[in-house]
């Protein structure tokens, strides 16, 4: 199983990055030859599709088309594609801080109604829509009659006092190949020393790396992992309600959250369109509507204010570091060291 | 435009005042507004400046060498911070001797660099947009070779321009409540100007018609040349004045010895003359001469009243004693005509007055004379002299001859007559005579009709 997966890496490694891999199309509304909004996402469908169909229900004569890719290719496409899109979402907030950062977003003014928390966006070119807690998911089975780790001090020593039982039993992101996986890691490391060390002891186990959330779940849901870490809330709550096997924490230390974010690409054809969506995502309706219809939490989310470890990883320049090529080089290296032994 | 608003208020020295101080306020505003928010400019450019040096200096720290490659750990905190302020955009560009390292390579900045302690600040337009940006060139050992590295850090101004709104805002209102209160400073000093340019011509304003003494009102030195001029003005004109008055006494006194001579003529030619016709003729002439003679004596009287109006005499006399001499003095004249001159008092004989007696027995001739000249004949004058707090009254009162035309308004006027009272001899001159005597002790005087035919002279004379 490792050396099918590291086959993968090696694989998914090589193939050109400037080309778009989309992953599933879906439209909404009345069929057109163009959409009158191309949404360019890392959102699951499953995930954002009552929010688009709300807004078909508001809006009929608007057609949407939603393109789902993964954060790495969305990044490359609003930098150098051609294929015009009118609003780019993604969980990648380093990536979507550093297009805006570099010039690639219009500016959008939106009224009050639609103004939403200064922490959630950065100039008016990138909007945070949703937060989504980041925690660790583990298989209930295993853990009926232990008891799981709360926080990531426990996690460590749950890893060294279970090794014989976890040895290739963990999951976690590829760093090198999922964008969300690389900015969950390297906050993780900001945020904490304690990093490292559980990377060491991750490494230990021949800890399993992955490049998508979905297969984690699964390889838990089955038993065959017993803990995977740093996984979207959003996803793993979802998956919990059909597979009964899963069972997300958060951890009690600090649960970084992610905000999604939305910008309108330079080169957007339609951007009234844009621009009406924006406004629609994130006034009161939109963000009530994200906070009981989807499995994201809206930005006034009240678990904001009753989990005090639950810190949106903040939306500010800061971000560009960990996406300098020598930090980047420096970061996978250790990373490498440390998960590779 | 500017030219048209001075043309409309150049006639007043105050609209002139305030329109150059209002200016004067305007630019002095407009400058402090300036000079603050250049040196508000600059405050804030200087603390970019310090924070971009701050940044410069903690990635130089991070730093490193590794197998004689260069390697840089760039800090989290320190672009997290860069942009806190103002959501700024940061670029940043590490050059290893000369060769690209990290970084944005076409960022447009090729030197010169200052050093860790004095970076060079400067702007770079980048991608449509300026930044501010620190340079520095730092050298490090890599194995056994000396290294040059070049680093810039840019920023965006939003920090600046978040700052400079949220101050200049506020400087707005200061700079608008100074220039609120320099305008009404620039009112009041105006105002404060113009005030004795006001008091002095109210001073002018106040002075009667014959009012002709110099003016003598304090005031600014910058109106002195006027008060001279018009003092010498008012000189020359009651010089003027005078002679004419002079000339016109001079006249009247010259004109009267000829005519008497013509008078005792004609009566002489009268007594003599047979034909009826010669006899009506002389009598003609006699009665012009008395006319005139008597014109002559009331122009005379009249220069001598405004001559004393000038320079009253004033003296302490019995105010009883004053009007019953001058009574007794019209017996003779009231006999002649039948008439009675009844005088009633009610004053004590010791109640003094303080004026000019000339002026006042000359209006009280002039009275005297109209009330007998037109009264009914055999009938009374009544001379009442009474007192009350304030004032002396002197009442004469007659049941007049002829009151057909009888103009309380019109007969104060010099050489105004009534139209019935042609065969009487008078010149007109009399009540405009008595008006300004009474002016010139004063005195008011009334004249009025009252029930019947009988016309009142009131002469009120403070005490």
């Amino acid at each position: 199983m490792r050396y099918l997966i590291i086959a993968l890496l090696i694989f998914f490694m090589n193939s050109p990055s400037d080309a778009l891999v989309i992953e599933e199309v879906r439209t909404y509304g009345p069929q057109k030859d163009t959409a009158d909004l191309r949404i360019l996402s890392s959102t699951d469908i499953d995930v954002f599709d009552p929010v688009l169909t709300a807004y078909i229900t508001s809006f009929p004569s608007v057609s949407i088309e939603y393109v789902l890719s993964n954060t790495s290719d969305i990044y490359h496409e609003v930098r150098d594609g051609e294929e015009p899109f009118d609003l780019v979402m993604s969980s990648a907030m380093d990536l979507q801080m550093k297009l805006a950062n570099d010039g690639f977003a219009e500016s959008v003014s939106l009224p009050e109604t639609s103004q939403g928390p200064d922490w959630s966006q950065w100039q008016n070119k990138l909007f945070g829509f949703s937060l989504e807690p980041i925690g660790m998911v583990v298989s209930k089975s295993y853990f009926n009659n232990i008891e799981a780790p709360k926080s990531r001090r426990d996690l460590i020593s749950f890893l060294r006092a279970n090794q014989h039982d976890l040895r290739g039993k963990i999951v976690t992101y590829d760093v090198r190949q999922s964008g969300a996986g690389f900015l969950f890691a390297t906050q993780d490391a900001r945020q904490s020393d304690s990093y490292w060390r559980m990377a060491e002891v991750m490494g230990s186990l021949t800890t399993g790396l992955f490049c998508c959330s979905g297969e984690m779940l699964d390889a838990v849901n089955t038993g065959e992992v017993l803990l995977a870490y740093n996984i979207i809330g959003s996803y793993a709550q979802k998956r919990s309600r059909e597979q009964d096997n899963l069972l997300v924490i958060y951890p009690q230390d600090y649960t970084h959250m992610l905000l999604r974010t939305a910008l309108v690409p330079r080169g957007t054809q339609n951007f009234q369109a844009a621009r009406d969506f924006l406004i629609f995502l994130l006034n009161d309706v939109g963000q009530d509507f994200i906070e009981k219809r989807t499995d994201m939490l809206s930005l006034q989310s009240e678990v904001l204010n009753k989990n005090r470890q639950f810190k949106p990883i903040r939306l500010d320049t800061g971000l560009l570091v960990y996406l300098d090529r020598l930090k980047k080089q420096r970061f996978l290296e250790e990373w490498k060291e440390a998960l590779f032994q | 435009m500017i030219r048209k608003l001075f043309a409309l208020k150049t006639t007043s020295i105050r609209n002139r005042l305030l329109i150059q101080l209002g200016l004067v306020a305007v630019v002095i505003s407009l400058f402090l507004f300036l000079v603050v928010r250049l040196a508000l400019v600059q405050a804030v450019t200087a603390t970019q400046d310090r924070l971009l040096a701050a940044a410069v200096s903690s990635v130089v720290d991070k730093i490193y060498v590794v197998d004689n490659m260069v390697s840089l750990d760039l800090p989290y905190d320190t672009f997290s911070l860069l942009g806190a302020i103002g959501e700024d955009r940061i670029f940043y560009q590490i050059k290893d001797d000369g060769k690209f390292l990290t970084g944005y390579e076409d960022l447009p900045y090729e030197g010169p660099f200052g050093d860790l302690q004095e970076p060079i600040f400067t702007n770079i337009d980048y991608l449509d947009e300026t930044f501010r940006a620190a340079s520095i060139e730092n050298v490090i050992f890599a194995g056994n070779q000396a290294r040059r590295l070049t680093i810039i850090i840019a920023q965006s101004q939003n920090f600046q321009a978040t700052v400079l709104t949220k101050i200049s805002t506020n400087l707005i209102f200061v700079t608008f409540i100074f220039l609120i209160i320099a305008i009404l400073f620039a009112f009041l000093t105006a105002n404060l100007t113009i005030r004795p340019i006001g008091s002095f011509a109210d001073d002018v304003k106040m002075r009667g018609p014959s009012d002709l003494r110099k003016v003598s009102s304090d005031v600014p030195s910058e109106l002195l040349p006027l008060v001279h001029s018009l003092n010498g003005f008012i000189s020359r004109f009651r010089t003027a004045l005078r002679q004419t008055e002079t000339f016109i006494a001079e006249a009247a006194h010259h004109i009267r010895t000829p005519l008497s001579v013509v008078k005792s003529e004609s009566e002489l030619a009268l007594r003599k003359s047979k034909t009826p016709e010669n006899r009506e003729h002389l009598r003609n002439i006699i009665r012009s001469v008395d006319q005139t003679n008597r014109s002559a004596t009331q122009l005379l009287d009249h220069a001598m009243v405004l001559y004393r109006a000038e320079r009253p005499e004033k003296q302490k006399f019995s105010a009883h004693q004053a009007v019953e001499d001058l009574i007794n003095q019209f017996r003779p004249a009231a006999d002649l005509r039948d008439l009675d001159i009844a005088f009633s008092s009610t004053l004590e004989q010791k109640q003094q007055l303080y004026l000019d007696r000339t002026l006042l027995e000359t209006s009280l001739r002039n009275l005297l004379d109209n009330a007998l000249k037109y009264a009914i004949a055999e009938s009374t004058v009544f001379v009442d002299l009474s007192q009350d707090k304030k004032q002396i009254t002197v009442t004469i009162t007659n049941d007049a001859a002829n009151l057909k035309d009888f103009n309380a308004s019109q007969i104060f006027k010099k050489f105004k007559r009534g139209t019935e009272n042609k065969d009487i001899i008078g010149s007109g001159l009399g009540l405009s005579i008595v008006l300004e005597a009474a002016n010139a002790i004063n005195a008011t005087i009334k004249v009025k009709k009252l029930k019947g035919e009988s016309v009142c002279a009131i002469l009120s004379l403070p005490c």
